[in-house]
């Protein structure tokens, strides 16, 4: 126990001075005013958002991973807002409620928020796929590991003794980490954040043993996290965000602790976050089904090779078509089609 | 058992109409099919039977038991209501046993009836079923069913073969034939349709406005008429028009 | 001229632009914003130059960001607003040209006025209020492409702006209105139906909007606060302890008296049913003074109670309840003959003649399948009992029951003092309701059900 906890308070040691960096790095950039943080960021993912149209085809790629650069830049260092995301729907709704008292002040909480469920709904879903934050920061975490979830998908997600293992460890870091908060701090319900790793840790068990079978219904559990956190926005609870700690000023160890299941959770699973506890994918989603763009499949020259399902990392491929519900439009699909077979389509006129 | 059937000048008021008098008899063993155009008192004959309407005169009797005032649940006749009615609520299985608590036997012979009943009904595979998924067929067959384990003296059909496709009636006389022949029941079956009596092929009678017209086997009713009304009756002017019945 | 010849010459016009305000120092030309512009620029005029079938798109692009870097100093209080307006705009422009390509000339005229209303106002009608005009204008551009969206985001628009500290219960409201209206599906065509649905739904939403503002004013704190305080915690327990037995007391006297007000025929029938619903038609307050009246201390059936018995009345609990069960007894009557009625009269006279005697007939058959009907009879009585307030408060000012503590902090502390101990009572009284609702459903009816044909 001793050891441990040296060995944690030399982590959060390191981890305090590593923020300090970070810290200088940030009053750089917030020299601007206020107001003009808030807009520029309105503009920038309005930019953010056009570009996977304008981008070459050829290496699209590499522009995406490029954007989600400026992504992660955008959220750490200018808007502070935490892209776990619970924050955009609280301040969403307090925007809202500012609306004809401040409307300055409604402007910037609303802007972000509204910028993207806009841009989702005419230009395509492609903020969970080329902007957010912690999306990317799952995603380039699975960069090494993608051989190995591609097989584990092909099988079936099956329960293997590697996939035990790997969910205990996390477990005991998570335990560990409990245990040594519990030692040194109070807790408050600001720390929400250790109630999200919480589920996260037991949904990692559950999907170890049965992941295939209930995929599709555990995704509902985002409808209930964006429930509690609407529910939460209109009755003024403070529910802090798990991955509140890399994007945004406030550094602190519980937060730490849920970032750091989330990119665990993401090792095992690929997107764990997006596919089963992001309330704010559900807007996503919804904006994405009434979205003008979308991804349509031609079945005369899909020769159902598979490889758009293998290469989704949502599992929103089934057998060549996409589920615009689950779909993060990160256009993968699209560039590994052989046969061009996928394609995005405008779609303007609202069929009845 | 002393199943026998006796009417004895029975007499039913309701508002302007007037039930019989009414004097019938049916031995063990016999189906007599009660025939009449609508509104003619068939259904108010089997309810003054079963006790749900009070005489006005005459008696009830079956063997040496005087019906008189007694109520529904002690005079030990089965009333097959016309829909069927099971308890929806209840399960198939449920419906059936519903009798036989108040049927004063122990576990043991309850359990017997019951699997001696739905055998001979053929209603083993709905045991589990709810009424409302059952088909017509079926839920007169569970009706049936539960009616006959508590054992009645006389059963009551009211239109058993009504609003079902013809294959479902032939499939429901046979088990009708079949019943009979197993126990004997002596039985009241009513409908306006001749071509069921002809299918029954027992005793028939024919109602007019309250009062019988004729008694007799089916042939004999087909081939003698009593009257220039049976005649025309038989002949099938009026109810036969009905979808699903066979010409 | 051909459109994509406009293009080089708008950039050559940007350019001279963007030239002139930089030496007459109205423009300054390293500043974020206007490198920003300068690209969108050039990008713009990029692509325009290889796919000219969208010169159309690429020249309006043009012309707003000069007319902004022109204009847009003077009508936005910095840079920054000036470039999100003028980002708005963009979407605008390009979401404009696409309606009106492909889309039936309704939605081009619905989107255009809706611009020029959203101008009027926020722009012209509200003072400093370019960002609403910003994030309106973004949230038509997303939503003009369908009906019904429209419908949802103007419904948006009105309440957040003109009802705005009712917002959320007026958005509610609206989305459930127009959800319905515009869902609605009948099997005979008409046109009228809808009409009416529309119609009546706006008188429901007088009696929602009071409810739904309680309900959505309040935070958890006060919420907290009201419920630690042990007056108002007895005040609760006691209102629903009261009602519980109240209810207990009527159904037990009052499902057998349905069931044979649904069964017998006798006279005066009818009077008794219309005088079950006298408790609705007289007023609380008389009904209180009225019980009042008959169990009063000094009245001789109160007395008698008092003195003999040792039961009093006014002022006790048994008072409440004697309110609450004179109150509520409509309500589970009513419903409960109503549940009686539905249960075929040909199930019951089936049970008999297999045996069963009147007592198991109505216990096996016509209890279990009236079930529904009466428990929300319960429910309802209950929900009456647990919310009296006139006839209580007369018979039984002291002890408190939760109407009448809402009643007397309202008259010692205020409106706002009361809210929050209000929105809870509401809270408790709605997850009640909701969940005997839920029950209900759970419960079988005598109604006949649909039979599958062969």
């Amino acid at each position: 126990m001793n050891v441990l906890r040296t060995f944690m308070d030399r982590l959060s040691a390191w981890l305090e001075s590593a923020s300090a960096n970070i810290k200088l790095v940030d009053q750089a950039l917030s020299g601007m005013q206020g107001s003009y943080v808030e807009l520029l960021t309105l503009l920038a993912l309005g930019l953010l958002a056009v570009i996977p149209i304008i981008v070459p085809e050829r290496h699209r790629q590499f522009y995406r991973r490029l954007n989600q650069c400026f992504g992660i830049l955008i959220f750490i260092f200018v808007v502070y807002t935490c892209l776990g995301v619970f924050g955009m729907i609280r301040n969403f709704h307090r925007g809202l409620m500012e609306i004809g008292r401040e409307n300055i002040i409604a402007l910037y909480f609303c802007s972000v928020p509204l910028t993207v469920l806009v841009t989702s709904m005419i230009f395509g879903p492609t903020f969970c796929g080329w902007i957010c934050p912690t999306g990317a920061l799952q995603e380039f975490i699975a960069i090494p590991l993608k051989r190995w979830h591609r097989a584990r998908r092909k099988a079936g997600w099956p329960c293997t003794p590697a996939v035990l293992t790997l969910t205990g460890l996390v477990t005991l870091v998570f335990l560990g980490w409990m245990a040594y908060l519990s030692v040194t701090r109070v807790f408050f319900v600001e720390d929400a954040s250790v109630y999200w790793s919480e589920v996260l840790v037991i949904l990692l068990f559950v999907l170890a043993f049965r992941m295939a079978r209930w995929d599709k219904a555990l995704r509902r559990l985002r409808w209930v996290s964006f429930a509690i956190i609407a529910a939460g926005a209109v009755a003024g609870w403070r529910i802090t965000s798990p991955v509140h700690f890399t994007f945004s000023k406030v550094y602190d160890p519980a937060s730490v602790l849920s970032t750091i299941m989330v990119v665990l959770g993401a090792i095992l699973v690929p997107q764990i976050w997006c596919r089963y506890l992001c309330p704010w994918r559900e807007t996503i989603a919804w904006a994405g089904r009434h979205s003008v763009r979308r991804l349509e499949t031609r079945h005369d020259t899909c020769t159902q090779c598979g490889q758009c399902d293998s290469v989704c990392g949502v599992e929103a491929v089934h057998h060549g078509t996409v589920d615009p519900h689950e779909c993060h439009l990160c256009l993968k699909c699209v560039d590994t089609c052989p046969t061009k077979a996928i394609r995005l389509v405008d779609q303007w006129k609202v069929e009845p | 058992m002393n199943g026998i059937l006796h009417l004895d000048g029975i007499v039913v008021r309701q508002g302007d109409f007037q039930l019989g008098p009414v004097t019938l008899s049916i031995r063990q063993g016999e189906h007599l099919v009660l025939m009449g155009p609508s509104g003619c008192g068939k259904t108010t004959l089997l309810k003054a039977i079963a006790g749900f309407i009070p005489l006005d005169a005459g008696s009830i009797r079956i063997g040496d038991r005087v019906l008189g005032d007694l109520p529904p649940e002690q005079r030990r006749v089965g009333y097959v209501p016309q829909s069927a009615s099971l308890f929806p609520h209840l399960r198939v299985r449920d419906n059936i046993r519903f009798g036989l608590a108040y049927a004063g036997i122990n576990r043991d012979q309850q359990e017997a009836r019951f699997n001696r009943i739905t055998g001979l009904l053929g209603v083993e595979a709905l045991l589990d079923r709810r009424p409302a998924t059952l088909s017509g067929g079926e839920a007169r067959r569970v009706a049936l069913a539960r009616s006959l384990v508590t054992e009645p003296d006389v059963l009551l059909l009211d239109e058993p073969l009504g609003m079902l496709d013809t294959p479902a009636r032939h499939t429901l006389v046979q088990t009708l034939k079949s019943i009979h022949a197993a126990l004997g029941t002596p039985t009241i079956h009513v409908t306006h349709h001749l071509d069921e009596a002809w299918m029954m092929g027992g005793l028939c009678s024919l109602l007019r406005e309250g009062r019988l017209v004729q008694t007799g086997p089916v042939e004999t009713l087909l081939l003698n008429p009593a009257n220039a009304w049976a005649q025309a009756f038989l002949d099938g002017g009026e109810p036969r028009s009905t979808p699903g019945a066979t010409a | 001229m051909k459109p994509s010849r406009i293009i080089p010459l708008l950039q050559v016009i940007l350019l001279a632009l963007y030239a002139a305000g930089t030496v007459h120092g109205w423009l300054e030309p390293l500043e974020l914003f206007n490198l920003l512009m300068m690209t969108a620029c050039l990008v713009t005029t990029a692509r325009a130059w290889r796919h000219p079938d969208e010169s159309l798109v690429a020249g309006g692009i043009l012309v707003l960001i000069g007319a902004h870097l022109f204009v847009g100093q003077r009508i936005a209080p910095d840079t920054l607003t000036g470039g999100a307006i003028l980002l708005a705009s963009l979407l605008t422009l390009y979401v404009g040209i696409q309606i009106n390509r492909h889309l039936p000339r309704g939605y081009w005229w619905a989107f255009v006025t809706g611009y020029f209303v959203l101008y009027a106002l926020f722009i012209l009608h509200l003072n400093n209020a370019e960002p609403l005009f910003i994030l309106f204008l973004m949230a038509m551009t997303a939503c003009a492409r369908s009906a019904r969206l429209l419908a949802y985001y103007w419904a948006a628009v009105v309440s957040f702006t003109f009802l705005q500290p009712y917002a959320w219960p007026a958005v509610i409201i609206l989305f459930f209105a127009i959800s319905a209206v515009t869902g609605a599906r009948s099997s005979v065509p008409s046109r009228l139906l809808p009409v009416f649905l529309a119609a009546g739904l706006a008188l429901f939403a007088f009696v929602l909007l009071p409810v739904l503002l309680m309900l959505t004013g309040e935070d958890l704190h006060s919420l907290e606060t009201v419920w630690r305080d042990p007056r108002i915690r007895a005040a609760i327990g006691r209102t629903a302890a009261t009602a519980t037995v109240s209810t207990a007391v009527l159904t037990l006297f009052g499902v057998p008296l349905a069931y044979a007000i649904s069964r017998l025929r006798f006279p005066g029938r009818t009077l008794l049913l219309s005088l079950a619903d006298l408790p609705i038609v007289i007023p609380q307050s008389v009904a209180g003074i009225a019980l009042l009246r008959v169990f009063g201390r000094r009245q001789i059936i109160g007395g008698w109670l008092a003195d003999t018995l040792g039961l009093p009345v006014d002022g006790t609990l048994l008072g409440i309840g004697i309110a609450q069960v004179f109150v509520a007894f409509p309500f589970l009557l009513r419903s409960a003959v109503a549940a009686f009625d539905t249960v075929d009269e040909e199930l019951e006279l089936t049970a008999r003649s297999l045996g069963a005697s009147p007592w198991n007939t109505f216990r096996r058959i016509a209890l279990p399948l009236g079930a529904r009907g009466i428990f929300l009879g319960i429910v309802l009585a209950w929900a009456r009992a647990a919310g009296e307030f006139g006839a209580v408060v007369f018979i039984a000012p002291t002890p408190e029951t939760a109407p009448v503590a809402a009643f007397n902090r309202f008259n010692s502390a205020g409106m706002i003092e009361t809210a929050p101990l209000v929105s809870l009572l509401l809270l408790f009284s709605l997850v009640m309701f909701f969940l005997l609702q839920l029950t209900t459903r759970l419960l079988p009816t005598g109604a006949a059900q649909p039979r599958r044909r062969p």
